[in-house]
């Protein structure tokens, strides 16, 4: 019996020391969010434009190290991965607690809630252009078709917002249906200039179906949203501390945004989404082993453009004004910029890039049109250095049943005894 | 090697035609594949035999002519693509078409995409009976694998292009087998390879026929079929110009003409 | 009525020419890097923006004669396009060859955006319409009950004189050969000794060259330039080339009046067609790109297996 005593204390001496460990390594990796993040907030909300450029420079800087460095890339990945779930937990914890430490910057809250919307629609375009591989040159088409369907049921039919924001993002859904149909039959450069073509012509309907958008009016006086009478420009009030209706609104995008990462990362792992993944890397084979990629297209198409409608209609009713200037081409290039930079398929890049794209350039104001300008510039500069973005698709790993794989390989009994291959491209 | 001609016609091709515009790369081809063999096709460089596979798997139209595939003799050609697969047919690609940044294991498990749920709700929903399958899947992807011995499943969780040529080309058979396909069709399996390679996996393919899998595969360099197909076709021009045993074919006029060029014959 | 249809005639080939012109660019570009040039409706603005400086410096200088001045236009901002083209080509576009259809799109938008924006900020007032210096604008005669315009005569006659020369320059020069040779297959062009890198260059300066002309002829009709004039213009184009077929020099050079037609007669037959004719340029471009992928030309098939 003491024999078995002992291996009783050592299994429980093995579990308090990894016990240890864990908490010591969330420490670290909770600090090191922590810090990244308070290091972010206070650098974007400088007052000072000198200072604000300053700090810009610096974060660029950081992300160029970041891209030079793969083994830091690489040991950050795996410390995140040994504890997602955690992370995840952390951060959300941050981006709910971010607007109360800002109670007196309400701008910077209403910064917060436009990164959210632009998030969301950066995610939809990552599932069609991520995923599916899908190179939508118009995405702008479902953000106006999201914003409109909802401001105007709200202005001419009085219908809630909470009946508009599905409506919206379903409007939105058709028109990338609608897209979806000519854009199976064409590829690569074809399918880019179908869908800006497409852009084109829904912003120049935009502009003249006056009935339906007011033209260049724009749709104006769009009722925020309400629960129960409520209405989301009221500030609330908890005891005399008055929180900025801007936090209203931050939370019902950040809500949405984290729904539609959900909703990201469900479809990315389910055997839709692998077979996704297989027409983005070779149509002709995925068809050939059973992939129905018409069907696949069409839903690619309508679910990215779905939450280009949310994020449209979430849009509209907070700044409460839609204009066809919202949904140019400009626009479309933007949300794809997002999705790039952050890193194609990528979803956690795709939100970082659509937080970036969005702050960067409202904190450059002072710069006017020069900013477009050091966009543009930035732009070319990193698809030639960096065109894979800042954090690229790398493979997720399954967590397999490793005792499986070595018992399989055990039993095959035959090891790899041939030369190594020939060079990767043999002409045949 | 004996060609056994009681066994079921699984596939055949009745009067097939290709024409790219004034190409006629595959010219009023009828032929028939049976049940439980290894058959080759052999024939030189542009003779037709990549386009067969393609208008099998219905990648274009045929002009005309139909292939018929099964008991039920299924017009092959009113069926799309993707439906092919599920009818029991899968192919290798002689120019490499794997997912590249695939895993190889999903590289495997794309090829179950006939019998896997990908339905977008099921997909959110992500029911018990959903993961089950899934679990499943997984399960006969590595099964399948490890028909291949230590060379592909040690690398399941890499991407596909991190493989060697040789074991590229097995992970195309091991996608074909993993969709569990009555007929394999492999279009130059040991192209590009040394010999040892090709000794390694045409063992793979004796042995995956040893399974119970008809194979049809396609091989430019003759004396590599030797001792492998029980049937052989010799194509030429785009249509048959000689079947039988591997002797019998390699003995022909026609095949000797094509393969040497005229001068020989004569002299 | 026969008149109106003349002035139609007449605006369809005007139109035309340019679209003509600007779209060989586009074609070019695709054909030898398989790149749509987003950026090259920039460079057409740039070409009008250059033309406005040759007049200005053509009045400093007294100079009197109109067509001289015009002559001048012509030739330099042909040059100082070429030269813009060539430079995009060298540093934007050579480091992105090769790479996926995407990233060699979303340069060229952004190489857009540059330019654009540069004009807008550093071209004095550039962000105001400019109006255009042309000494024959209200010179008109008549032939029989049709007034024509020689503004319009002339630029129908110099596009024509141009795509002309740009068809022996492709069709009969060696330097034309060994372009077409590029389009047809890279790879193959560089294993015969052709040196691929001064190809990619030397079409850059031609298409560049014929997109700044386009420019300057688009100010002298329009009289008015701006520094967001290029991207409607390079739809245009774009749906020309297409529409010739992508790649396919010959193609193009109808392409445009084929657009020009399409304009010219949504305006004239639908009611308020002038808000909705860009409509129907683009719908024409998805049309084409769905039904027609490889122009109205010709139909090869793709190669798969
Ligand atoms: N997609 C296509 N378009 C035009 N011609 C083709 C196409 N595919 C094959 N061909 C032509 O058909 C002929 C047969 O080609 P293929 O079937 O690839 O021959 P093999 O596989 O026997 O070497 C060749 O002349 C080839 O050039
Ligand atoms: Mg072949």
């Amino acid at each position: 019996m003491p024999e078995v005593d002992f291996i009783d204390t050592q299994v429980a001496r093995e579990d308090t020391r990894s016990l240890v460990e864990k908490a010591r390594d969330r420490l670290i990796l909770g600090g090191c969010q922590v810090a990244l993040f308070a290091a972010f907030l206070v650098g974007i909300a400088l007052e000072d434009t000198i200072l604000v450029t300053g700090f810009l420079l610096l974060l660029i800087a950081g992300a160029i190290g970041w891209g030079r460095m793969p083994k830091l890339n690489r040991w950050a990945g795996a410390r995140l991965a040994k504890d997602k779930r955690f992370a995840r937990l952390v951060l959300i914890a941050l981006l709910a607690v971010f607007p109360f430490v800002f109670l007196d910057n309400p701008y910077l809250i209403h910064l917060g809630a436009l990164a959210a919307i632009f998030a969301i629609m950066a995610l939809g375009l990552n599932i069609t252009l991520g995923f599916c591989g899908l190179l939508d040159v118009g995405f702008a088409v479902y953000f106006a078709a999201g914003a409109y369907m909802s401001s105007q049921l709200a202005v001419m039919f009085d219908v809630s917002f909470w009946i508009g924001l599905p409506l919206g993002g379903l409007t939105a859904a058709f028109f990338g249906f609608l897209v979806a149909w000519p854009a199976l039959r064409v590829s690569d450069h074809y399918l880019a200039l179908v869908t800006l073509g497409y852009g084109l012509i829904m912003n120049l309907l935009h502009r003249n179906f006056t009935f339906l958008t007011h033209g260049t009016d724009g749709v104006i006086n769009i009722p925020p949203p309400s629960i129960f009478g409520w209405d989301f420009v009221t500030p609330i009030e908890i005891g005399d501390l008055e929180l900025p209706f801007q936090m209203n609104f931050y939370f019902l995008a950040l809500i949405i945004a984290v729904l539609t990462i959900f909703v990201s990362i469900r479809l990315r792992d389910s055997n839709l989404g692998r077979q996704w993944e297989a027409i983005r890397e070779d149509e002709v084979a995925a068809r050939c082993f059973g992939v129905n990629v018409r069907r696949l297209k069409i839903i690619a198409f309508s679910t990215g453009a779905f939450f280009g409608g949310i994020g449209g209609a979430v849009f509209a009713h907070m700044i409460g004004f839609v204009h066809p200037d919202n949904f140019v081409l400009l626009t479309s290039i933007m949300i794809l910029a997002m999705v790039i930079i952050g890193g194609m398929g990528n979803i956690a890049g795709v939100v970082v890039g659509a937080v970036a794209l969005t702050l960067i350039p409202e904190r450059l104001r002072e710069f006017e049109d020069l900013r477009m300008l050091l966009f543009g510039g930035a732009l070319v500069l990193i698809m030639i250095y960096r065109p894979q973005g800042l954090f690229p698709n790398s493979r997720r790993r399954r967590e397999l049943q490793a005792e499986k794989i070595n018992t399989l390989i055990a039993q095959s009994g035959r090891d790899d005894a041939e030369a190594p291959g020939l060079p990767d491209e043999v002409k045949v | 090697m004996a060609a056994d001609d009681t066994a079921a016609i699984i596939l055949a091709s009745e009067s097939l035609t290709k024409n790219f515009g004034g190409v006629l790369a595959v010219n009023d081809l009828s032929l028939e594949v049976r049940e439980g063999e290894i058959t080759a096709i052999i024939g030189p460089n542009g003779s037709g035999k990549t386009t067969f596979f393609n208008l099998i798997m219905h990648l274009y139209d045929a002009t005309s002519g139909q292939i018929l595939f099964g008991g039920e003799r299924r017009n092959l050609l009113d069926l799309p693509t993707h439906e092919i697969n599920a009818q029991g047919l899968a192919r290798t690609f002689q120019t490499l078409r794997l997912f590249p940044n695939l895993t190889v294991l999903e590289n495997v498990l794309v090829a179950m995409s006939s019998r896997v749920n990908a339905g977008f709700f099921s997909a959110l929903a992500k029911p018990k009976s959903l993961r089950r399958q899934d679990k499943g899947a997984e399960e006969a992807a590595l099964e399948t694998l490890s028909m291949f011995g230590a060379r592909l499943i040690s690398m399941c969780n890499e991407p596909a292009s991190s493989l060697s040529y040789a074991n590229r080309r097995r992970l195309e058979i091991a996608r074909c087998v993993a969709s569990r396909p009555k007929l394999i069709l492999l279009d130059e399996p040991v192209a590009g390879m040394n010999p040892t390679e090709t000794r390694g996996v045409i063992e793979d393919i004796q042995r995956i026929h040893e399974k119970g899998h008809t194979v049809l595969l396609i091989e430019h360099d003759m004396k590599l079929v030797e001792g492998v197909a029980h049937r052989v076709f010799a194509f030429d021009h785009g249509t048959k110009i000689a079947e039988g045993t591997f002797r019998e074919v390699s003995t022909h006029p026609a095949v000797i003409e094509a393969y040497l060029g005229k001068r020989a014959v004569r002299h | 009525m026969f008149e109106t249809w003349i002035q139609q005639l007449v605006n369809g080939l005007t139109i035309g020419g340019m679209y003509t012109l600007v779209a060989v660019g586009f074609t070019l570009f695709f054909g030898v890097l398989k790149l749509i040039n987003f950026a090259h409706g920039e460079v057409f603005m740039l070409g009008g923006f250059t033309g406005l400086v040759v007049a200005w410096l053509a009045e400093d200088l007294g100079l009197q004669s109109g067509l001289l001045i015009i002559f001048l236009m012509f030739v330099i901002s042909m040059g100082v396009c070429a030269v813009i083209g060539a430079l995009m080509e060298r540093f934007a576009y050579r480091p992105v060859r090769g790479m996926p259809v995407l990233i060699m799109l979303v340069t060229s938008l952004a190489v857009g955006i540059v330019v654009r924006e540069a004009v807008k900020e550093f071209f004095p007032e550039g962000a105001n319409p400019h109006a255009f210096y042309s000494p024959f604008k209200y010179d008109s005669f008549q032939l029989g009950s049709v007034v024509l315009d020689y503004t319009q005569i002339g630029l129908i006659l110099s596009s024509i004189v141009l795509v002309y020369g740009v068809y022996l320059l492709v069709a009969k020069t060696w330097v034309g050969r060994a372009m077409r040779a590029t389009s047809e297959d890279l790879d193959a062009a560089r294993m015969m000794g052709i040196d691929v890198d001064i190809v990619i260059r030397n079409t850059f300066f031609l298409g560049s060259a014929l997109g700044g002309v386009a420019g300057v002829m688009n100010g002298l009709l329009y009289l008015s330039i701006r520094f967001d004039m290029g991207w409607v213009m390079a739809i245009k184009g774009f749906t020309a080339a297409v529409v010739g077929g992508l790649g396919n020099i010959y193609g193009a050079m109808f392409g445009g009046y084929i657009v020009a037609a399409v304009e010219v007669l949504v305006v004239a037959l639908i009611p308020e067609g002038s808000r909705y004719k860009d409509v129907f340029v683009f719908l024409l471009l998805i049309v084409v790109l769905v039904f027609r992928p490889s122009g109205l030309l010709r139909a090869p098939e793709k190669k798969m297996g």
